[in-house]
């Protein structure tokens, strides 16, 4: 803690976490390699704000909340909560810090035991962190349930009883039932339908409002994440390309992948959908275990220039208190911080 | 302004929800009924609670001293007086029945539960722990498991010394590797599950995850294995009895009483070897039986009975229910129809008219129609877009054109579909068959499984030629590389030799999109097929398809949840909801003048709409089921403007006619379409 | 795919070590002290009981023990029987083919039967020849192999006499003799693994023909015969070979009743009379022998498995 800020240090902050797999082939799983999957990442979650996280499949973001979360150990870098370093806790002080981070995940269904009711479940948290007898404990789910817009007879139903909204909510109960300082929500939404989806989506919003729970909210979808989020980090390949405010990453993207990323979403109007400039980003995304040299994202940019096939990007701030990892920052066209829409008039991409 | 969008009223609140109608029974009491249905595991219980109360009693139930000789009566056959007769040293064959039921019955439960005991503990926590520890004992276990069982407990008894107890030490040293690994297995598994991961991450002790999460979870295999292992017990301890190795004549086994018929009586009162050789078969049968039962019953699709809406609707084949009904013959490909009228095509004849289509499922729980008088075509050349919500039927209507829906369960009750004049409906399999694939072509929602895994794509692709047209392998090759060329996919010739896993998923989908377009289909059939991928790759895929569409002037049905797919690729588009169509019309019409709330909806509670910070718009409740779809107008439950009548009266679709009459621009089914002034996409 | 093999084959090494470490502890499960009770139990005399703990080396620690017959057998010696004075090496050479001539002739009935009668069942599930096939290998895995084999003796040997009762002729002095008298041990010992394969072959065809590839194949317009014969067997064969893997251990346990009833001179009844009288060189030795043929054939299965699946062949 090096640092001469005078303000309460944020609710979470990453420094330079790495996670690499080991890759093992043969009888003696001798290890030829690494997924780089989180590699090198800051990112700070302040209190009582919605921090979102988007990104293509396989970018590395459900790694780094399982990181956040210490179910994985990192390989390298530092967490810190309240600005106490927890990289290294383990065991008793493990499990009591667990309280002040609940997560919710991706599939409804197979977040639940489907051989446990739903009080079952609810009361998951609450016996591992609070002392309340079985009646408060019923109580507590109860009321929860009812946060979450679900009527208290839901608790002695078993999972398959629900639908994936319904579930998803319940899942969202069993998180807060402690009172978490930090909900990690891991594509909390993906799976559900439209209607269902935006259901769920304002539930954030009102919990958030109601209380003050910081979130980190992972999605691959942009377009989801910015009703609730302040901040919006964009992750490629392990790391961390543009985060900042969210309409400024919304309406005036400084990467060109979060340009590439917001183009790719098609609106739900066909006036506007077919003569929006679409940008078509070329290939896959490329295998985490042997990530491109210079710029991560230099295999498909569209502005890709000589300097990033071979120099790595470095942070560059801009005004608005967005930071980004792109050279057209810095050399080149110089954007020095403009939205990427900008270089429309000075260097038409090719696609 | 017609939108409900005031914050608060969206925000849930308690009791927005109704508690689902049905309840569902508990867990224990619905296994025992299922159970309760099957006849042979029902036959099976009885027939072992008999054996084990008659083992329990032994002496005091057997009619005769069973080791009591009687020269003079020897070799009897069955009479009243000795029911199964006697053998060759005159004793009661049903006493020494009895009395050898006590070896089998005990032999069978102390070394399978005693196995059963020792394999538990280890295999969990071996494959919850995992590391240097799971190492060591899986290796161990996969030497013991490498021993022929009967060889190692043959060897094992017998140095052991002669004997019913050694016997049964020697089984239970056999067994215990093999439940250890099925312990393990299902630990694995389960580990897995996110519901552990929640468990971890929720911060509960690891010993309470293992015995509140895991192990509730490997408890069915556990159990079903045990159950057959009853059986493989007894089998073992008659062989070893058989081989003079476990209970010693003159006390009775049924091993060794087969045994003595088989020395002394084999040529001159062969009838002897059935008894026992037929009650041990009996035992083992009932064993299994009971397994299999079980198995069925425990096995995880059946704990979960009404998540069929995430069942695919046409992996239906096994369902073992047969159903009754007007039934046409139907075999494997080819979905049953059972309709009794025939509707007209319509005038002009499009390329593909769907009139009236009806789809039904025979479930556990009755029938349930899925998809409900359905009627839209396609016209040459244009791009139709098939969109609703997960199960309100867009899937099971694309199957029905294709007639791919598994028969059992599914049938087409109504309606028939016209391809180019023809009612496909009156196909048979032959001629059906010569249509998919070449005419009729069909991409599917998830690239990673829809490709066989064991074929390279080469392969796969000329299949695709060759079950259609006459042409060599090396034509077919070739035809294969120029579709992976026009499909965009990089390195077509090396492409041709790998296999599906060696591809992205992105890749997938364009082979999937090369396979269905290798005969030039005048009809593609896209059901939710960007819907997997990533939104950079779906954009690709749909400027793909755009442009192979237009270069080769393909008709497209579309299926999608998402409307801005809709709007970037459709020409027409056809909303589902509840297996029926509610709003059907030119996608500029529709998206900008929606007729009917639930399109209006769902066009609002797009996530790429509004601004930041605003709540979304919100549907309330939830997508009924199919067995709970409401009376009168089937979206009235959820809907902002519902009327009394919504309630009650049926809501036809009324027939637009595109653009021609102000009012019904295109086709509606809403009461109230007239009246609303409902917001269309912004 | 050559990776492959040398991998497999690699994999065996400590395996072996293992099982052959496991096979020779056997030896300790010989109640009281193993010397007296080799030699004969309570009317063993002196001088014999010092005969066997010097042959048999039991005044060494255990693992010196081991590694000597380890050593031993490595080369081919497994002792010499305690009472024959014969070569277990030799007396197990002389009956090894018989009983893998026994095993190979009952998997052969289990795939005749069992491949097509799966097939077919899993064509139409709950059909009526499923049903029939889902009641007789129910059965066929319940009866035992011994009580079969009696009973086909009393039916084709006592009653129509159309075959022998026991006994083995050599393939190679007279092959159409060695059929006749292998015929019933075969279906005795066959009939079960016809069972359990058709069982399993079933399973497994059901759960591929129900995959989403083989829609795909439905839907480029493939008929029946294309769907179940190249695309649904090759993948149901793949769960399949694993299966018939345990069989073969299965199949040579069942080897030993099964050659004492038609007294076929295989292992079965050397390794009883082992048995029976404590002969631990013999017992040892067969057991040795049996588990490693198993291991080999099922290394064998592996590699199959390994071919059929390309996921493992090409990385
Ligand atoms: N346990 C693991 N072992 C090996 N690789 C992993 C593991 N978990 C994730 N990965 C790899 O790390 C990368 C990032 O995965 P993930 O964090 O799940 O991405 P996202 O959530 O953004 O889709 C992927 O390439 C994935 O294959
Ligand atoms: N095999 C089946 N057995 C019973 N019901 C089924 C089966 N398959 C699908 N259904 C039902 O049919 C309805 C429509 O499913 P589907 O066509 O897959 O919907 P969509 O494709 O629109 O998501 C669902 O409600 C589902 O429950
Ligand atoms: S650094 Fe270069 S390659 Fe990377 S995003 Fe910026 S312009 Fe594109
Ligand atoms: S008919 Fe009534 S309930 Fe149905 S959509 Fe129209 S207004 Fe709503
Ligand atoms: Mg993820
Ligand atoms: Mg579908």
């Amino acid at each position: 803690m090096t640092e001469t800020t005078t303000e309460a240090p944020a609710l979470l902050e990453t420094r330079q976490v790495r996670k690499l797999f080991p890759l093992e082939r043969g009888l003696r799983r001798r290890v030829h390699g690494h997924v780089r999957a989180v590699d090198g990442v800051d990112l700070v979650v302040p209190r009582a704000t919605t921090v979102g996280l988007v990104g293509e499949s396989g970018s590395g973001k459900s790694t780094l909340g399982r990181l956040v979360l210490r179910l994985i150990q990192p390989t390298s870098g530092q967490i810190c909560f309240e600005g106490n370093d927890i990289t290294n806790l383990h065991g008793r002080k493990l499990r009591e810090l667990r309280r002040n981070f609940q997560i919710v995940f991706q599939d409804p269904y197979s977040s639940f035991d489907a051989t446990a009711t739903m009080l079952d479940s609810l009361r998951e948290p609450m016996r591992a962190h609070l002392q309340l007898d079985a009646a408060q404990q019923m109580a507590r789910a109860a009321e929860l349930l009812e946060i979450v817009g679900m009527s208290p007879e839901y608790l002695t139903r078993y999972p398959y009883e629900l639908s994936g909204g319904q579930l998803q909510r319940a899942g969202v109960a069993r998180a807060l039932s402690v009172d978490p300082k930090l909900l990690i929500l891991d594509e909390p939404v993906s799976s559900l339908d439209v209607s269902t989806q935006a259901q769920v989506i304002n539930l954030f919003a009102h919990l958030q409002e109601r209380l003050h729970v910081a979130m980190l909210f992972i999605a691959h979808d942009l377009s989801i994440v910015r009703h609730v989020s302040e901040r919006i980090a964009v992750m490629y390949l392990g790391r961390i390309v543009e985060d900042g405010p969210a309409e400024s990453v919304y309406d005036q993207p400084k990467h060109p992948y979060t340009e590439a990323l917001l183009s790719a979403i098609p609106v739900p109007n066909p006036v506007r959908q077919r003569e929006r400039r679409r940008i078509i980003l070329q290939g896959d995304i490329p295998s985490p275990a042997n990530p491109p040299s210079g710029c991560r994202f230099h295999t498909r940019c569209p502005y890709v220039m000589d300097i990033c096939r071979t120099q790595d990007p470095a942070l560059f701030r801009t005004p608005d208190g967005t930071t980004v990892f792109c050279h057209l920052h810095t050399s080149g066209p110089q954007l020095e911080g403009a939205p990427i829409g900008d270089l429309r008039n000075v260097n038409r991409p090719t696609k | 302004m017609s939108l409900r969008t005031d914050v608060n009223e969206l925000a849930p609140v308690a009791g927005t929800e109704a508690v689902p109608t049905v309840r569902q029974a508990s867990p224990r009491r619905r296994l025992v009924r299922r159970l309760a249905h099957k006849r042979g595991a029902v036959l099976a219980i009885a027939f072992l609670a008999v054996v084990t109360i008659a083992a329990i009693f032994g002496t005091a139930v057997a009619p005769y001293d069973p080791n009591a000789q009687d020269i003079l009566n020897s070799n009897h056959l069955p009479s009243w007086s000795h029911l199964l007769g006697t053998d060759d040293l005159g004793r009661d064959i049903l006493s020494r029945l009895i009395v050898g039921a006590r070896v089998s019955v005990r032999i069978s439960l102390q070394t399978v539960l005693l196995a059963g005991l020792i394999a538990l503990p280890i295999g969990l926590v071996s494959g919850y722990i995992g590391g240097r520890l799971d190492n060591l004992l899986m290796r161990i276990v996969d030497a013991m498991l490498a021993f022929p069982p009967l060889v190692l407990a043959i060897a094992v008894a017998g140095l052991l010394g002669k004997g019913v107890g050694n016997v049964a030490l020697a089984i239970t040293i056999v067994m215990v590797p093999g439940f250890t690994r099925l312990v393990r297995a299902s630990t694995l598994a389960v580990k897995e599950e996110t519901f552990v991961e929640a468990s971890r991450s929720i911060g509960t002790r690891t010993r309470r995850i293992l015995s509140h999460r895991v192990l509730p979870n490997v408890r069915s295999p556990l159990i079903v294995g045990m159950s057959l292992a009853f059986g493989a017990a007894i089998l073992a301890e008659a062989g070893l009895s058989f081989l003079g190795l476990s209970q010693q004549p003159p006390n009775a086994s049924w091993g060794n009483m087969l045994r003595g018929a088989y020395d002394r009586s084999l040529y001159t009162h062969p009838w002897q070897l059935w008894i026992p050789g037929g009650v041990i078969a009996l035992m083992v049968l009932a064993y299994n039986t009971l397994g299999d039962a079980l198995r069925d019953v425990l096995s995880p699709a059946q704990w979960a009975p009404t998540r069929d809406r995430r069942r695919k609707p046409w992996q239906a084949w096994n369902v073992l229910r047969t159903w009754r009904g007007r039934r046409r013959k139907t075999r494997r490909g080819l979905t049953a129809v059972t309709r009794i009228e025939v509707p007209p095509m319509r005038e002009p004849a499009p390329l593909l008219g769907v009139e009236h289509l009806s789809v039904e499922f025979d479930t556990e729980q009755g029938r349930v129609r899925v998809v409900d008088d359905v009627s839209f075509h396609v016209a040459s050349g244009e791009v139709l877009g098939l969109v609703g919500e997960s199960g309100s039927g867009k899937t099971v209507t694309s199957l029905s054109i294709m007639r791919l829906l598994g028969s059992p369960p599914a049938r087409i009750a109504e309606g028939a579909v016209y391809f180019e004049g023809r009612d496909l409906f009156a196909l048979s399999f032959d001629e059906m068959r010569a249509l998919r694939g070449s005419e009729l072509a069909m991409v599917f929602q998830d690239p990673m499984t829809s490709l066989n895994p064991a074929f390279t794509i080469g392969d796969q692709l000329r299949e695709a030629l060759r079950l259609h047209e006459d042409v060599d392998r090396a034509t077919a090759q070739a035809r294969a590389r120029d579709m992976l060329d026009l499909v965009q996919i990089p390195a077509p010739e090396q492409r041709l030799h790998e296999y599906p896993h060696q591809l992205s998923g992105g890749m997938r989908q364009r082979v999937m999109l090369a396979i269905a377009l290798m005969c030039r289909p005048k009809l593609l059939i896209a059901d939710e097929p960007t819907t997997a991928l990533d939104v950079t790759i779906q954009a690709q895929m749909l400027d793909l398809l755009r442009s192979l569409q237009q270069e080769l002037s393909l008709s497209v049905i579309f299926v999608t949840h998402d409307l801005g797919v809709v709007a970037d690729i459709c020409d027409r588009v056809a909303v589902m909801y509840s297996g029926q169509i509610v709003e059907q019309g030119a996608v500029g019409e529709v998206f900008a003048h929606p007729q009917q709330p639930y399109t209006e909806g769902l066009l609002a509670a797009m996530p790429q709409t509004g601004q930041i910070g605003d709540a979304l718009y919100v549907i309330p409740g939830q997508v009924p089921h199919p067995r709970a779809w409401p009376g009168g107008c089937r979206f009235h439950p959820r809907c902002a403007y519902v009327l009394e009548a919504c309630r009650s009266e049926t809501v036809p679709l009324t027939v637009g006619s595109d653009g021609a009459t102000a009012h019904t621009p295109h086709d509606v089914r809403c009461l109230r379409s007239r009246e609303l002034d409902l917001r269309g996409a912004q | 795919m050559g990776t492959l093999i040398a991998r497999r084959l690699l994999a065996l090494v400590p395996l072996l070590i293992l099982v052959s470490f496991f096979v020779f502890i056997l030896i300790t499960l010989v109640p009281g002290d193993a010397s007296v009770e080799l030699a004969g139990g309570e009317n063993a005399t002196p001088e014999r009981i010092a005969e066997v703990r010097q042959e048999l080396h039991l005044d060494e620690p255990v693992f010196q023990q081991y590694g000597r017959w380890l050593g031993n057998a490595v080369q081919g010696d497994l002792g010499h029987s305690l009472y024959a004075r014969t070569s277990v090496s030799q007396d197990i050479a002389e009956r090894l083919p018989i009983t893998l001539s026994l095993v190979a002739a009952a998997l052969l009935v289990g795939l005749l039967v069992g491949v097509p009668l799966g097939i077919l069942a899993a064509m139409r599930p709950a059909g009526a020849v499923d049903k029939a096939s889902r009641f007789g290998t129910t059965l066929g895995i319940s009866i035992p192999e011994y009580w079969l084999a009696i009973i086909l003796v009393v039916l084709f040997a006592v009653d129509l006499r159309v075959l022998p009762p026991s006994g083995y002729v050599p393939f190679f002095e007279d092959p159409l003799g060695w059929l006749e008298h292998i015929v019933l041990p075969a279906v005795a010992l066959g009939t079960w693994s016809a069972a359990s394969l058709s069982r399993q072959l079933r399973a497994a065809l059901i759960d591929v023909l129900d995959t989403n590839y083989v829609r795909t194949a439905w839907a480029k317009g493939g008929s029946t015969r294309v769907i179940v014969v190249k695309h649904a067997l090759k993948n149901a064969a793949i769960p399949v070979v694993t299966i018939l893997a345990l069989q073969i251990g299965f199949l040579m346990g069942g080897t030993v009743i099964i050659e004492e009833i038609f007294t076929i001179p295989g292992m079965g009844p050397y390794f009883l009379r082992g048995v029976i009288s404590f002969d631990v060189p013999v017992i040892q030795g067969v057991v040795l022998v049996f588990v490693l043929a198993a291991l080999l054939l099922s290394t064998l299965a592996d590699i199959t498995y390994g071919f059929l699946n390309p996921k493992v062949r090409v990385q």
